[in-house]
């Protein structure tokens, strides 16, 4: 009985997300920014298979052509890596601590061709934003 | 061999922006693809897709098939078979 609910479970998860393409189409952009911060600590072949299914988008089966590891086993690996992914930034938020400082920066940056277009009074947001950065890291 | 219509993962580090390419459906990932018929940029809001509508009809009335997500996108972009 749990293997038969597990089994339902584990299937939705993955194929359930790639057809509803709406809902794929933001997880892979978040999918691929943790995977640009956390690729590092993925093994070879769990690379491999991740880079096909999310960042070429590729089918399970065309990757099983490719790499000759069953289509369940690229099904386990996808889910594992997903897991794993998300689990590395639970703990470690770097992808959003990355995100609220490119935000920041992106506000200096607008800040800063105001002070350069004779509005010198905007260079004092500019420094407590600056502060507001190094203080959260 | 059959050609498919898919999305394409470009761009720098942290910047995730995607490329619609026609490719070989054995291609492996190594950069190589027939055509790019569009883009997806995510890290605008609302995401925008630009598709090069004239290109993408002739590959699909070639037979080349698009993913699910392309086929997608190609529906927001207002291209049917």
């Amino acid at each position: 009985m749990t293997n038969l609910f597990y089994l339902l479970y584990y299937h939705t998860v993955i194929e359930m997300s790639k057809s509803d393409t709406n809902v794929w189409l933001k997880e892979i952009v978040e999918l691929s920014t943790l995977y640009d911060f956390y690729k590092e600590l993925l093994s070879e072949t769990s690379k491999k298979v991740f880079e096909g299914y999310v960042l070429d988008d590729m089918t399970l089966a065309e990757i099983s052509e490719l790499t000759g590891i069953s289509r369940q086993g690229i099904h386990d690996s996808v889910k594992r890596t997903v897991n794993r992914l998300r689990e590395y930034e639970s703990r470690l938020r770097l992808a959003e601590k990355f995100n609220c400082v490119k935000r920041d920066i992106e506000k200096i940056n607008q800040l800063a061709l105001e002070v350069k277009a004779g509005r010198t009074e905007k260079a004092d947001e500019i420094i407590s934003i600056s502060r507001d950065i190094i203080d959260s890291y | 061999m059959a050609v498919k219509i898919r999305l394409r993962r470009m761009g720098q580090k942290k910047a995730p922006f995607y490329r619609i390419v026609v490719a070989d459906s054995r291609s492996p990932r190594d950069g190589r693809f027939i055509a790019e018929v569009g883009t997806y940029d995510p890290t605008v809001e609302p995401a925008a897709v630009k598709v090069d509508e004239e290109e993408a009809k002739k590959w699909l009335a070639t037979g080349a098939q698009p993913t699910d997500t392309v086929a997608r996108l190609f529906k927001q972009a207002g291209i049917e078979k």
